[in-house]
């Protein structure tokens, strides 16, 4: 099964384009096993600019988010928001998981995650 | 039984005595604080399992399927858009399992996990100098499930990916693992290596790979009649060639990659939202009598710069992807394609002028799905009418039997779901006044009943490829 969409090349700065690349921050250190999952899963994405999603450690990207809470960006990540699918392609993530590595990308302080 | 000589049948037989097994604890079942439910990615299929299986090594995915404990389902990445996953007992994924297993650079081959992600895989296989020949337009997917669902891409030299797979390991429903190639066990070899699960599980795969190589994707714009005309030679003359086509307008975006040695770069960028400009434009422009819209579209559409990126291979095949979407697609002899798309652009602009192939968040759908119908027969056949409430009943009737029958059977599970309910849905709707269109779920496998004709297709709503192309 092709997944097919056009490799659109419209610069119309609409949606998503010239972001620029932040300067990578990690406060939180992930578990070895979460840290594969992170690359597998979430970095495709959120480790790569211009694509559209929070970049991992970008406060500016991530400060309007982090208000909603731990919890809301968890929630959204479960059921998937805009582009990023359901529980972030990650089926084998427990809830706990998933917190894990919704904080570690969006800076939020371990203790606040809980 | 031995392993060697193993033949589809004994596996099926395996496969019905792993279900009558009774439900054993399974092993390395994830702790959660919470059941979560699983979803594809477009959101349209989705179940709620009751345990999730991340095995570690081949001997955990075969202890688990000997052990039985019901129904088990392998699921990837989720990137299928047929009801394969859903299942309410136990699902497998092979993500611990992921990465290179060995490799042999004479003959350019490299085993790999199945749990390995297709992106990650690019650079695994470029620091051993492989590379894969082909890859899907995108690269989320792991490659038991590429494989599983004989995912491809676009040339037409290339097969789907389950064409490099030159051997294999299966985990059968026994629990025994099977080694497979063109040699040893060739008949399940060649069903395992698109076998939708049901098989058992694909743990590894050896893929017959070549030197890494760097492409050149070069973007167009081109009248869709010239394409359209041009066909044939496009074809033969690129390493790659596709063209998307887009209702409301002339134009088609043309695709063609081919080897270069020129060094990386880029006059264009990918643009992974570009889908969203696309539909901006539409909206914006669907106000005006179609006598200026249309020719309005058409030139902003133009007016989006071509150009080429150059790279390795796994860069430029595969994209990001921001805009999910549901996808079905359809084969045609390739010398009836123009005239198919022809007659499906022709329908959409005389009779649908306003519509546009969307996407509904999945939340939302939920709660609009029993609307979901009379918005589209609004657009697409005025002539129906059919109160709110009354096609909503209907729909709740028989979403029932649509969950059912969107769970084909799976390792341990006999026999089809009945289709009694979808068929009583069906049959309701049918007797609506005007020339309604028969409901239909928004799962693969509750697909619309065949048509007669081509022309039938275009009653889908659905996101069809060919929609996919049209959703500007």
């Amino acid at each position: 099964m092709r997944s097919a969409l056009p490799p659109l090349v419209l610069v119309w700065s609409l949606a998503c384009g010239s972001e620029p690349a932040p300067a990578p921050q990690q406060t939180a250190a992930l578990a070895p096993e979460l840290a594969s999952t992170y690359q597998a899963a979430c970095a495709p994405c959120h480790a790569r600019p211009g694509v559209g999603a929070p970049l991992t450690g970008s406060a500016a990207d991530w400060s309007e988010r982090r208000a909603r809470g731990i919890d809301a960006l968890v929630a959204s990540t479960v059921e998937g928001v805009g582009g990023m699918p359901p529980l972030g392609t990650c089926g084998l993530c427990s809830e706990d998981d998933l917190r894990a590595l919704v904080s570690y990308m969006a800076f939020v302080p371990a203790e606040a995650a809980r | 039984m031995s392993a060697r000589g193993l033949t589809r049948r004994a596996l099926l037989g395996g496969a019905l005595a792993a279900g009558a097994l009774a439900a054993l604890p399974a092993r390395r079942a994830i702790a959660s604080s919470r059941s979560l439910p699983w979803r594809n990615w477009s959101g349209f299929q989705e179940c709620r399992p009751a345990r999730r299986l991340g095995p570690l090594s081949e001997a955990e995915v075969a202890a688990l399927l000997r052990e039985g404990g019901g129904v088990i389902r392998p699921a990837g990445a989720g990137h299928s858009f047929s009801a394969l996953v859903p299942t309410d007992d136990a699902l497998l994924f092979l993500d611990r399992m992921s990465g290179l297993v060995d490799s042999d650079a004479a003959s350019l081959q490299a085993e790999v996990w199945a749990g390995t992600r297709l992106g990650p895989l690019g650079p695994a296989l470029g620091a051993i100098g492989q590379a894969m020949p082909n890859l899907p337009d995108i690269d989320y997917q792991t490659l038991g499930g590429a494989l599983a669902t004989s995912t491809h891409g676009t040339g037409a030299r290339f097969g789907s990916l389950s064409s490099q797979v030159v051997s294999l390991t299966l985990a059968t429903p026994r629990g025994e693992l099977l080694e497979c190639d063109a040699q040893r066990n060739a008949e399940v070899f060649h069903a395992a290596r698109t076998s939708l699960g049901a098989l058992g599980v694909v743990t590894r795969a050896r893929l017959q790979n070549q030197a890494p190589v760097r492409l050149g994707e070069r973007t167009e714009w081109r009248d869709l009649d010239a394409v359209l005309a041009d066909l044939p030679r496009e074809r033969d003359t690129n390493r790659h060639f596709e063209f998307y086509a887009f209702p409301h307008a002339s134009v088609a975006l043309a695709i063609s990659t081919n080897e270069t040695d020129a060094e990386p770069g880029a006059t264009v960028e990918d643009d992974p939202g570009g889908l969203h400009t696309l539909r901006a434009l539409h909206r914006a422009t669907r106000w005006l009598p179609a006598a200026l819209a249309d020719p309005l579209y058409d030139a902003l559409i133009r007016a989006s710069p071509s150009g080429e990126r150059i790279d390795w291979s796994h860069r430029v095949l595969a994209h990001p992807r921001t805009t999910r979407f549901n996808e079905m697609e359809y084969t045609v002899p390739a010398a009836a394609g123009p005239d198919c798309l022809r007659e499906l652009l022709a329908v959409i602009r005389a009779r649908a002028r306003r519509l546009l192939p969307d996407r509904v968040p999945p939340r939302a759908r939920r709660r609009r799905l029993a609307l979901d119908v009379p918005r589209a027969r609004g657009g697409l056949d005025l002539g129906a009418r059919v109160p709110r409430r009354r096609s909503a009943a209907l729909l709740r009737r028989g979403r029932a039997g649509v969950l059912e029958v969107r769970r084909p059977p799976a390792l341990g599970q006999a026999a089809h779901a009945r289709r009694g309910s979808d068929r009583r849905a069906l049959s309701e709707v049918a007797r609506l006044p005007g020339r309604a269109p028969r409901a239909r779920s928004r799962g693969a496998a509750g697909e619309s009943p065949p048509r007669r004709s081509a022309r039938g297709l275009t009653h889908r709503k659905e996101s069809t490829r060919s929609a996919s192309m049209s959703e500007a």
